[in-house]
């Protein structure tokens, strides 16, 4: 009994403190200035504005800040926001009156994070602690996160990988290596939609599939990662033999890609045939088409940032694949315990039917069309964060087309060479230095060689007089770059990202006539140097729970030809998530000392790439966007967007007639024309801008995948052509002004390993310039006159293509995986417009004919290849 | 096993059978000559455009003005590439001229032109090398203006004159050089000129297959010697300015006297086969040599005006839609066309 009275008394006394403690806690606020606040300002307010004491260990960070939901703070909202950002916590004793903040009791978990099958790393895998503390890994596959005590486990996801649920030991001092194993390897595991769809339409950067899984595929019938781009919103569908890409109303020129960390020239093989990126070596393809991070710069519209795979460490992977466009080998494997190497190889074998069928149906005597490329990377770990990587590439296009013409009074003989090739070499270094800093060192070259000559010659059967002409351009790119930047993972300021680069460029620009009939080598007497240096300051920061932010600046230095230039670029990225919505809002500012100065009158391929002078200064940009997520279900997510990018100091030719007649015309190659003659003064420098609404819809369950993009824009140009032109000041839309941009591709599940894939593409075709006002000459002749706001009035009729797919793949018993996909490029046939030109009617010499050359009509698409 | 007939059916029966690389090499190869035929036969398609019904037409001038010839206007309408008629004129035009320069005897230069008919209006005084002029044009209640530079009387010299042969091993092409030092007017910071080099002399060529009664020609000298002003006779010549260097191989520019030399070069033609030739070999080539000994060279002195009105109109055309539309140059306000000036130094020439 005296046992139970005891207890009695001994609770009451207990709920009496308790009561009373609980008063004093209720009864303790304090008004903050701002929501956001340092340990030590809090400190100060609390003691000025209770008759609390604060008491704390020395060890206390007091320049930390904490973040309030309202200015009014109670004890409960003091300790909770002492625990989910210091993971310390906080106590109240009413009878002394203190406040006592207890050292912080955290752990954290730094390392990589891997793919089992490979070994090889995985960038931006979220991993997430149970407690909603997370963090992604960055391009090399390092992450670092700081967790309560208390924390138990944390899930490391990433799209097309199980989940994996790893506990956190009490104590974890060296790093971790986190293997994930892919959805594919255990074919029975099902993908949750919920957990994939919002992967579908990543906001910033756009994660770019490429794999033999993609419903998108090139005219061989292989996945291709420049097709694929097409399908995400604000990036235009292109035109016929068009294999570049243009983002939100930009030029093709003005996007940068990157291979490895390389700047990349020319992305396509013959003519928009295919893309020189294969899809089995590469890793991952980053797609910044706003909020383009401080580390990227010098192109206007967007950053195409693609890294290679490093090579199975595990055992050696073979795989052979052939369509009608090409054939290719690939193997990969490791070279001892710490080195892994891959290697591929592609050529084309259009020759082997191309010359017969051009020499039989179309007359050419003599053709050539070939493409071959080769990939390579070798990989060295002296640990698992620390790897030392050599990537090379090389390819190389030529086409050559030479028909004669005969009438019976003289011969015609036309002759077109195009040839170019890019040649990269890039070494990488990435490594950990202790737990929160990560490291990337690169050198490389990047070389890229074009040249193209257009011949003709007439032979008078009379007499055999015989005239000829013949032009040549030839424009040689090269850069030296060379880069060191680090990660460094703070407790409350996120990830710090800086660094610095230099690059060097020689530019070899000429166009040179002759009248000589055989091939010409250009004398590349005069090179340009010039160069660029920067530094770079990012931090991603996630204030709440809802908001993150990331920021930058980085700063260009541009050198070179008797001037300099220097530009500091604000880049600005904050995102907001909340349940079923995602919001992100970008602005970030851009410029670019490389011109390319776009042929102007004859239609030959003569884009050559220029410096900036000092009358011609580096163009620039300013883009603001807007996008939004919306998770209507666990199928369905709807985007929605819109932007607005201004450019300065664009250039085009003030008066198109002297590129020609006095750069070719006069004998006189374009190199010397920078040097003795100043090219500058016939190029005027204008402004432009583009703006539009950008719409993306996918619908994914097991089965079914479907992805919608749409866009919605426009894009003009506004240039002072002084007294070459009717209208001084034209403003007039861009030639690659797309109003509407549709971009559908889908994939339907058969059973296993079996798919139908359908893609459908529309977009408005390119600008260009029309006009039936003639006026007569001196001698009466008939004279060409466009009227004011003319440029640019015609558009090509609409590119829209329709191709379906089926793909398959079956386990051999030799062990090999056997796969293919057979199908139909353009079904219904549609004549996409390659050029125009405006002739009369053969019935009707009065009414005015566009006739439009189109390449690829319906087209079977075969592509078989072995994995083993 | 070959397989020849390589449909789907047997494909699928032969999937497991340790051939099926070579079934589906096989089929390929068939479908290859299918696909390839399909994908490298370019295609047309032809959009017709619908005419404009309310064409308006602006008036357009032409007038090229020399020292050594009256002031000469023709006056048009512009229309519609697809109108078949001819070019209509302009009948009721009031043009008057005036010099602009401030100058004591200007006087003399300022008149209305009067109307011969078929669009010309025409006045008995010539231009005054060194002054600029200003046309006036009262049309349809419309006001058109232009002005120009008549360039002075060109003081150039020949310097040297030379004819080389083999100047190309490769291709036997023979040249024609001529350097002569032109005097530069003052209070010109742009002088612009064009020049044509024209053979007189027809001479007895050397061919190795025997072809009688073939003319010697020289590559880009097409010009008959009878237009007066460049380009008059609808000709193609070379158009050069002192600040984009001079035609030729030796670009050379002299300040020192106010003279700037120009090395003209006609480069000969020459039909002999060549091995590495792109065009591959001509089965009916022949060899030829030059034996021209007589050349006219003509070289005018052009205000920059005419300079870009002469580039232009050489490029013009309808376009299409990957080249930029090249117009021709105008400097008529309110108008199209051009009025320019210009003025002619001939030599003769022997080698």
């Amino acid at each position: 009994m005296k046992r139970l009275v005891h207890i009695l008394l001994c609770t009451l006394t207990f709920a009496f403190q308790g009561l009373a403690q609980d008063q004093s806690v209720s009864n303790f606020k304090i008004n903050l200035p701002h929501k956001v606040i340092t340990i030590g300002e809090l400190v100060t307010l609390i003691e000025d504005q209770s008759d609390y004491f604060v008491s704390y260990n020395t060890q206390l960070d007091l320049s930390e800040t904490l973040e309030f939901e309202s200015t009014e703070v109670g004890f409960y909202d003091l300790k909770k926001s002492f625990t989910t950002s210091l993971f310390a916590t906080i106590e109240i004793d009413s009878e002394s009156k203190k406040l006592i903040i207890l050292p912080p009791k955290f752990k954290t978990l730094h390392g990589i994070v891997r793919d089992s099958a490979n070994l090889e790393t995985l960038t931006a895998v979220t991993i997430l602690s149970d407690n909603n503390k997370g963090t992604t890994t960055n391009e090399d596959g390092f992450f670092y996160l700081k967790v309560s005590s208390e924390t138990k486990y944390v899930y490391v996801s990433y799209l097309g990988y199980r989940t994996l649920t790893f506990a956190i030991p009490d104590k974890v001092e060296n790093e971790v290596i986190i293997h994930l194993i892919a959805d594919n390897v255990l074919p029975d595991i099902v993908i949750e939609a919920s957990s994939a769809i919002e992967e579908t339409i990543s906001i910033n950067p756009h994660d770019v599939k490429i794999d033999k899984e993609s419903p998108v595929r090139g005219i061989g019938g292989r996945s291709d990662l420049i097709s694929s781009i097409r399908h995400i919103s604000g990036i235009s569908v292109g035109s016929e033999a068009q294999n570049g890409f243009t983002v939100r109303g930009g030029g093709p020129d003005q996007n940068l890609v990157l291979l490895d960390g390389l700047p990349v020239y020319e992305t396509s093989h013959l003519g928009g045939l295919s893309s020189i990126f294969v899809d089995n070596i590469i890793k991952k393809g980053d797609l910044y088409k706003g909020g383009v991070p401080a580390r990227f710069g010098g192109k206007l519209s967007s950053v195409l940032d693609i890294r290679l795979k490093e090579g199975n460490r595990h055992q050696v992977k073979r795989e052979a694949e052939i369509n009608l466009e090409n054939f290719s080998g690939f193997i990969e494997g490791p070279i001892g315990k710490k080195t892994s190497f891959i290697f591929n190889g592609r050529k084309s074998i259009i020759n082997s039917y191309s010359n017969f069928i051009l020499k039989r149906f179309l007359d050419f005597e003599d053709s050539d069309l070939t493409y071959n490329d080769i990939y390579s990377k070798i990989t060295h770990w002296f640990s698992p964060a620390n790897r030392l990587s050599l990537s090379v590439y090389s390819g190389d296009d030529k086409i050559f087309l030479r028909r004669n013409e005969s009438s019976t009074d003289r011969v015609f003989t036309d002759s077109n060479k195009v040839n170019w090739s890019n040649t990269l070499g890039a070494l990488n270094w990435n490594s950990a230095l202790g737990k929160k800093v990560f490291i990337h060192g690169h050198v490389g070259k990047s070389d890229f060689d074009f040249n193209s000559r257009s011949a003709n010659q007439v032979i008078e059967t009379s007499d055999l007089d015989s005239s000829s002409l013949a032009i040549n351009v030839y424009s040689r790119q090269q850069d030296y770059t060379a880069k060191l930047d680090l990660d460094y993972y703070t407790n409350n300021l996120g990830k710090i990202k800086t660094g610095g680069g230099i690059i060097l460029h020689e530019s070899s620009p000429s166009i040179l006539e002759s009248q000589s009939l055989t091939d010409q080598e250009i004398a590349q007497d005069t090179s340009y140097l010039s160069n660029e240096i920067y530094f770079f300051l990012e931090n991603e920061l996630r204030i709440n729970s809802n908001w993150s932010l990331n920021s930058g600046l980085r700063y260009n230095y541009h050198g070179g030809l008797d001037t300099t230039y220097q530009y500091f670029q604000p880049r600005l990225n904050m995102h907001f998530a909340k349940n079923r919505i995602k919001l992100d809002f970008a602005y970030n500012r851009m410029s670019q000392f490389l011109h390319l100065l776009v042929n102007p009158s004859s239609g030959l391929p003569s884009d050559l790439w220029v410096p900036s002078t000092k009358k011609i200064e580096p163009e620039t940009s300013n883009l603001f966007s807007i996008s939004g997520n919306y998770k209507a279900s666990p199928s369905l997510l709807v985007g929605l967007g819109g932007f607005y990018n201004t450019y300065s100091n664009l250039i085009e030719y003030s008066n198109p007639y002297e590129i020609i007649q006095v750069i070719v015309g006069n004998h006189l190659s374009f190199n010397q024309d920078i040097s003795d003659v100043n090219w500058e003064d016939r190029v005027t420098v204008g402004t432009g801008r583009s703006y539009g609404l950008e719409l993306d819809i996918a619908y994914k369950t097991e089965k079914i995948e479907l992805n919608l993009a749409y866009t919605l824009s426009r894009s003009e140009r506004t240039f002072n052509f002084g007294k070459f032109s009717k209208n001084e000041i034209e403003t007039f839309p861009y030639k690659y002004d797309r109003p509407h941009n549709i971009a559908f591709s889908g994939s339907l599940k058969l059973k296993k390993d079996n798919k139908i894939n359908v893609e459908w593409l529309y977009g408005n075709g390119n600008t260009w310039t029309f006009t039936d006002n003639v006026i007569p000459g001196q001698n009466g002749e008939i004279i060409y006159q466009p009227r004011p706001g003319e440029r640019n009035n015609e558009r090509l009729s609409s590119y829209q293509r329709l191709s379906i797919s089926h793909s398959s793949k079956r386990q051999l018993r030799t062990g090999g995986l056997l796969f293919y996909t057979m199908g139909v490029y353009n079904v219904y046939n549609n004549k996409n417009p390659f050029y125009a030109y405006i002739k009369s009617s053969d019935t009707n010499a009065q009414v005015p004919v566009t006739t439009e050359i189109s390449l690829y009509p319906v087209f079977p698409q075969i592509n078989v290849g072995y994995q083993w | 096993m070959l397989v020849t007939n390589g449909n789907l059916e047997q494909l699928i029966l032969l999937e497991n059978n340790k051939n099926t690389n070579l079934v589906l090499t096989n089929t390929m190869v068939r479908l290859f000559f299918i696909c390839s035929l399909l994908f490298l036969i370019s295609c047309e398609k032809e959009i017709e455009k619908t005419i404009s019904q309310d064409y308006e037409a602006d008036v357009v001038v032409n007038s090229i003005i020399s020292t050594d010839s009256t002031f000469s206007v023709q006056l048009n309408y512009s229309k519609s590439v697809y109108d078949i008629s001819d070019f209509k004129p302009v009948e009721n035009a009031s043009i008057y001229i005036a010099v602009k320069d401030d100058i004591d005897d200007i006087r003399t230069q300022d008149f209305f032109l009067d109307y011969q008919g078929d669009g010309l209006y025409t006045r008995g005084n010539n231009p005054i090398g060194g002054r600029t002029y200003e046309m006036v044009i009262e049309v349809d209640g419309k006001i058109i203006s232009a002005e120009t530079y008549v360039p002075k009387v060109l003081k150039a010299e020949i310097l040297t004159e030379s004819k080389s042969s083999n100047l190309n091993p490769k291709t036997k092409q023979m040249s024609v050089s001529v350097e002569i030092a032109i005097e530069e007017e003052e209070n010109q910071s742009d002088n612009y000129y064009a020049w044509d080099l024209i053979p007189l002399v027809e001479s007895t060529p050397t061919t190795v297959n025997e072809k009688p009664n073939e003319t010697d020609k020289v590559v880009d000298i097409s010009n008959d010697g009878t237009g007066s002003n460049p380009g008059g006779d609808g000709s193609t010549i070379s158009v050069l300015t002192k600040n984009e260097g001079i035609s030729g191989a030796v670009p050379a520019l002299s300040d020192e006297s106010g003279k700037i030399t120009a090395s003209f070069e006609g480069i000969s033609e020459t039909t002999e086969e060549t091995e590495d030739s792109e065009y591959g070999t001509d089965p009916q080539s022949t060899s030829q040599s030059l034996n021209t000994k007589r050349y006219k060279l003509k070289v005018w002195s052009i205000s920059s005006d005419y300079y870009y009105y002469l580039l232009s109109v050489q490029q013009n055309g309808p376009g299409n839609s990957e080249a930029t539309f090249v117009g021709p140059y105008s400097n008529v306000t309110n108008g199209y066309g051009i009025f320019a000036g210009y003025n002619l130094q001939e030599f003769e020439l022997e080698f």
